[in-house]
């Protein structure tokens, strides 16, 4: 087989990854549309518990090691900010597995946000869609 | 892939050292992860 140049195989890589960013973004917005529609109350099951909590310990690394570089402002969050809500203060009474799950969705989007799956305007939104939720399930 | 496989590569692509390859691969991983979360939403 011809070996394709360094330069075509470069553009081409970087197409697809621009098309997974695009699908990244595409599955973070559905997914919060998904939590959103979710009823008051409403619980997740065993295995969206166990995929958000893998996907959440992933984009976590991600979002500490932004943080030790600086770069987390991208994001449209800060570092306190992030940590605020992942110790969970200011949302008591919410069921822990629920609260496990909205914050593992939340550093699910800050993270694709931090690697261009979309912008930080974006991102807030769906974070602050996520915080209503969290408030809601108090 | 498994997680630490994956989390080595979320801070090599976060901290831009990440070859094209391996960022392609990591978000096709990511997306394969958060594809299985949302069918299980839909349940």
């Amino acid at each position: 087989m011809e070996k394709m140049p360094q330069n075509n195989q470069d553009n081409n890589l970087d197409k697809q990854i621009d098309i997974e960013k695009n699908i990244l973004g595409n599955n973070v917005e559905e997914i919060s549309s998904l939590v959103s529609e979710k009823k008051e109350g409403g619980s997740f099951t065993d295995k969206a518990k166990l995929r958000a909590s893998k996907a959440g310990r992933v984009a976590g690394v991600g979002i500490a090691t932004a943080g030790t570089l600086g770069i987390l402002g991208t994001t449209g969050l800060t570092l306190a900010e992030v940590a605020e809500h992942t110790e969970g203060m200011g949302i008591p009474r919410i069921p822990e597995h629920t609260r496990g799950f909205l914050l593992n969705s939340m550093n699910i989007t800050a993270f694709v946000t931090l690697i261009g799956a979309f912008g930080a305007d974006k991102c807030e939104k769906i974070i602050q869609n996520i915080k209503s939720k969290l408030k809601s399930e108090k | 892939m498994n997680e630490e496989e994956l989390k080595v590569l979320a801070e090599k692509v976060v901290a831009g050292t990440a070859s094209q390859e391996e960022s392609l691969l990591f978000m096709k991983e990511f997306n394969a992860l958060l594809e299985e979360l949302k069918e299980e939403l839909k349940k």
